[in-house]
């Protein structure tokens, strides 16, 4: 009865240690793929650093903000509103003074010997 | 005995039992902390990595703003350039075209025509142009020399002329001052103020007041269809014996001027212009009148 009653807290305990064993290398194991994944990010996060430097300084926007985003942009199409007017100015000069060259052509072919 | 030594055995065994117990939980606990800790570690990571990526893709777009407004501030440049040079080139044409019509007007001095029709409808023969500048220009015709102003040229002629022309603000060409040739005999101040004063429509500057002179058997009659002994025309208007220099045309002295000549003939000395000469002197030396001897 003794040696019955022995035995069953022997086994009850060497199934608990086991289990409890497992437990604890589960949870290791766990520990050990997140600290992985942590390095993988970190060398992530200097590429994307590095990559960021790679930039350079751009002076007031280095840290851009969505204002300075949008003073970009609100600049970029003033100076395309600028070229066109500039192109159009442009054409304008250019017939002027193919009109003028051509009217002084016109007074000489009339006025002059 | 044996109970001894199995109570013994099994309080030896639960002892060793909360010892292991007890330490399985400790390492339980720290192993969950690890997981735990490398847990927020990975999350910081990776919150590091979305704000740096964040910050790389705002700072190339940045940058790729920045390049490309300074690739377009530099075309907008070369536009500027170009238009400057356009505009340079309308300079030199424009200088060009005045140079060539300051050399035309040079030419036209010293022009002879077989005949000249003025805007008036006044036609002369023969013309020779003795000299032009923008307000007078003096014709030597068939039947004397008159001056004109400028702008009484036929159409062509200030086409050819271009006073007052000015393609890019670089300021009229005007010869006055400096008149072409043959001007410093022909001018006089009193004829040209007249003539002057013909063209831009304002009254002339003296009227003769004194009694007109009776009428000449041999002149025509006064009329407003015939001819007037001594009348003269310059510039749209009429000088008229015994009435002055009178506005020609609708408002105005409807007579017209004798043999279509405007003018001042040199070479013709009337009976009629002879005693209004003579009127004219003996009005001056008694001080009754302020008249102008028309030229």
């Amino acid at each position: 009865m003794n040696q019955k009653i022995l035995t069953f807290s022997v086994i009850i305990i060497a199934t608990s240690v086991l289990s409890g064993c497992g437990k604890k290398a589960q949870l290791q194991y766990e520990a050990a793929q997140l600290q992985a994944s942590a390095n993988e990010q970190t060398i992530a996060l200097k590429a994307a650093q590095a990559e960021s430097a790679a930039v350079g300084n751009l002076g007031q926007y280095n840290y851009p903000q969505q204002a300075h985003m949008d003073q970009l942009r609100a600049k970029i199409k003033q100076l395309r509103e600028e070229t066109e007017s500039l192109n159009a100015s442009k054409t304008h000069a250019q017939k002027d003074v193919d009109l003028l060259q051509k009217e002084l052509d016109a007074y000489r072919a009339r006025h002059l010997k | 005995m044996d109970a001894k030594i199995i109570v013994y055995g099994f309080c030896l065994l639960a002892i060793v039992a909360g010892t292991t117990f007890w330490r399985y939980a400790m390492d339980m606990d720290e192993v969950e902390k690890e997981v735990v800790l490398a847990r927020q570690q990975l999350n910081n990571v990776e919150d590091g990595l979305k704000q740096a990526k964040a910050w790389a893709t705002a700072r190339k777009e940045a940058a790729a703003l920045m390049t490309a407004a300074a690739v377009i501030k530099e075309g907008n440049d070369a536009l500027h350039e170009e238009i400057q040079a356009i505009q340079k080139k309308r300079m030199e044409v424009a200088k060009n075209y005045l140079g060539t019509v300051e050399r035309t007007r040079a030419d036209t001095a010293g022009m002879e025509l077989p005949e000249i029709t003025l805007a008036t409808g006044v036609s002369l023969k023969n013309a020779k142009i003795q000299s032009i500048d923008e307000e007078l220009t003096v014709i030597k015709h068939s039947l004397g020399v008159t001056k004109v102003a400028t702008d009484m040229l036929p159409a062509v002629f200030k086409d050819r002329l271009r006073y007052g022309f000015n393609p890019v603000g670089l300021g009229s060409l005007s010869t006055a001052g400096s008149n072409s040739r043959g001007t410093k005999n022909s001018d006089t101040s009193i004829s040209d103020r007249i003539a002057k004063m013909g063209a831009s429509g304002g009254p002339p500057e003296a009227k003769p007041t004194e009694t007109p002179p009776a009428p000449d058997a041999a002149a025509p009659a006064p009329a407003t269809t015939a001819p007037v002994a001594g009348q003269r025309e310059s510039l749209g208007r009429i000088y008229v014996p015994g009435k002055g220099w009178q506005r020609a045309g609708a408002g105005g002295f409807v007579a017209p001027p004798t043999v279509g000549i405007p003018t001042t003939s040199t070479t013709e000395n009337s009976e009629a212009v002879s005693k209004v000469k003579s009127r004219f002197e003996t009005n001056t030396n008694t001080g009754t009148g302020t008249g102008t001897l028309p030229r």
